[in-house]
């Protein structure tokens, strides 16, 4: 008996060696493919804004996504690549020329540390539920990711049109304060100052005046938390030192969360009413 | 012995069967990355040998029959393409394709804004296009299909449509550079606006022969102006890719009418490549409404012109203009005929 449990076991052992081959059994992912590898375009394509993009990345860590492919995009959310010359354009003005350089040399500290690695470029704006809806609510920009941020509405860029300019540069801003929200969170008791005071969706119908009064730097500002946490991001980008006083004086809440807002920002070594001072100059007082 | 034999066959039999598993499913295909570049440059051979181009036909809600032609011609050098089409004429700015691999198949994406992505944007009654990234499910030297990676809306399933693309027939002229329909050139169109014409329609499907009495004319640089801030792809800002639109005026009654109902039997028909494309906008509601209902009377979206004769330049000349429109494999559907004596 103890002899047939040997060969039993023997002939168990085997089987079990050579039963099956264990060349590649399911899931198991080969050495030689990286499914997460950028494919970049290859040098012999690229246009103007390749070398563009090529010098903006290697000179402010920033790579501009104009180009889509299904890695650039996720199946759930619509939104279409922006007209080339328009890209181009913008790459140049507003990417590097009113963003990425006055950054740099303007808030060293924030730019190393806070600035996205990938910038996308939309044409039109970014559409969640179905891109052929006209009406239906659209996003101004992507910001729900820390390393990624995309902003819509490139194929309205005209270098002309100061006024949208200046306004797609501050409304960068605060796209990039959500994404700032998200990374660190804008405390609990931020939340707290103005709690019970939100509109939700009835901000549409109150004007800029009442939403001041009301503890808002807009209208938007009192549709949720984050929203008036980005719009005073904003607000501070778009408006004077001397305006934002104006608007803060009208409830002592808002002056709270202006105060918190600022310092927060300030901490991460920007100081927003500089940054007003440098969009206002790059945009309004140099020539491009 | 013979017992313990016996015994030792079982096991080795059971040992055999049960130390592997039978289902394996291997990802040796999709892990060779030799598949990949063969195939893209299977593809990039395939888009380029085709001089013409490539003709994808897209369903649009305004037709049940008459499919719209696009043509799109690949640069492989560049990654540029040109697209052409019946709803308007093609903005000269460069659009660019990426040839790219999934985890699966090839894709075809029309990665910068172009005629393509703007048929992604503006849904049914321009085409059935759904995405602006293709799969890439088979190639052949005269045919190549492709699937929009995404069928829709949020929660609608992978996969759009199926496009058999064929190369250009070398016939299809209008597909080509040169603009011979031109509205807004005052030396072409004399003769042809203002005047009386007779359009008649022949269909190869058995439809019986319709006949009516058209006036063409154009509007005022005013009024073109004012309707372009209309425009239903150029206003758009996802949807570029044609240059701003050119609306005519299109007045039909039956052939043995003297009068035109300008309130329910005027429309105005965008000028495409070479073509007119009963594409409604919205400049009043009824001329909205009235060009989807002739789209619908003629049983189709579109007239592409294959061909133009008159017999001399003056207002009175005797001209001739013919026009086709297609099924989904790009043969003839309607032959329409516009004569002016």
């Amino acid at each position: 008996m103890k002899k047939l449990m040997i060969m039993a076991t023997v002939a168990l052992f085997i089987g079990g060696v050579f039963g099956c081959k264990k060349g590649n059994p399911t899931g198991e992912f080969q050495a030689n493919v990286d499914y997460f590898e950028v494919r970049d375009k290859p040098k012999y394509l690229w246009n103007e804004l390749d070398y563009l993009c090529d010098s903006i990345h290697k000179e402010y860590g920033v790579k501009v996504i104009y180009e889509y492919n299904q890695r650039t995009i996720a199946g759930t959310t619509f939104f279409v690549p922006a007209d080339y010359t328009k890209a181009l354009a913008y790459t140049r003005i507003m990417i590097k020329g009113f963003w990425l350089k006055p950054l740099k040399e303007n808030f060293p500290q924030y730019f190393t540390k806070e600035t996205p690695i990938e910038f996308i470029e939309v044409g039109g704006f970014i559409h969640f539920n179905d891109i052929t809806s006209a009406g239906a609510a659209a996003g101004a920009g992507l910001n729900a990711q820390f390393y990624r941020l995309g902003m819509g509405g490139v194929n309205n860029f005209n270098k002309n049109d100061k006024a949208w300019l200046f306004d797609h540069i501050v409304t960068l801003y605060h796209e990039h304060a959500h994404e700032q929200d998200h990374k660190y969170g804008r405390g609990e008791l931020y939340d707290r100052v103005s709690l019970g005071d939100y509109y939700g969706l009835s901000y549409t119908s109150r004007s800029v005046a009442q939403s001041n009064l009301d503890g808002f730097f807009k209208p938007y500002g009192g549709y949720a938390p984050e929203e008036d946490f980005a719009t005073s991001v904003e607000s501070m980008a778009r408006f004077t030192k001397a305006e934002v006083d104006l608007m803060t004086s009208k409830n002592p809440k808002l002056a709270t969360k202006y105060r918190m807002v600022y310092k927060y920002y300030l901490d991460k070594g920007m100081d927003l009413h500089k940054l007003h001072d440098v969009l206002d100059s790059v945009v309004y007082k140099t020539v491009y | 012995m013979k017992r313990n034999l016996i015994i030792l066959y079982c096991i080795l039999m059971v040992s055999g069967l049960a130390s592997c598993e039978k289902d394996v499913i291997t990802n040796a295909a999709m892990d060779s990355k030799n598949r990949t570049v063969e195939n893209t440059k299977a593809l990039k051979n395939v888009l380029q040998n085709a001089p013409n181009g490539w003709v994808m036909m897209v369903k649009s809600s305004l037709s049940a029959n008459a499919y719209t032609p696009i043509v799109m011609k690949f640069d492989t050098t560049k990654n540029i393409v040109d697209v052409k089409t019946v709803y308007g004429i093609t903005d000269p700015n460069p659009s660019f394709f990426e040839i790219d691999s999934g985890t699966g198949s090839l894709l075809l994406t029309f990665s910068t804004s172009s005629i393509m992505t703007s048929l992604f944007r503006i849904g049914a009654t321009a085409s059935d296009v759904t995405d602006h990234i293709y799969k890439v499910m088979k190639i052949s030297d005269d045919s190549i299909e492709i699937q929009g990676y995404r069928s829709g809306a949020v929660y609608k399933p992978e996969g759009g449509v199926t496009y058999k693309l064929f190369k250009r027939p070398a016939n299809w002229d209008w597909a080509n550079a040169a603009i011979s329909l031109d509205f807004s050139n005052a030396t072409w169109r004399n003769g042809i606006i203002n005047r009386d014409g007779t359009f008649e329609f022949e269909y190869m499907d058995g439809t019986p022969k319709l006949t009516l009495k058209v006036k063409l004319g154009v509007w005022s640089d005013a009024s073109i102006t004012s309707y372009r801030t209309r425009d239903p792809f150029v206003t758009n800002v996802s949807a570029k890719g044609f240059l701003p639109m050119y609306p005519i005026v299109f007045d039909h009654t039956l052939p043995t009418s003297n009068t035109y109902n300008t309130t329910t039997d005027r429309l105005s028909p965008l000028i495409g490549h070479n073509a007119i494309a009963y594409y409604p906008f919205t400049f009043n509601a009824q001329t909205n409404a009235n060009t989807i209902a002739f789209a619908s009377k003629i049983k189709s979206q579109y007239l592409v012109l294959t061909g133009m004769t008159r017999s001399d330049a003056t207002a009175t000349a005797a001209i001739d203009l013919n026009f086709v429109a297609y099924d989904k494999t790009g043969e003839i559907y309607l032959k329409a005929k516009y004569s002016l004596r």
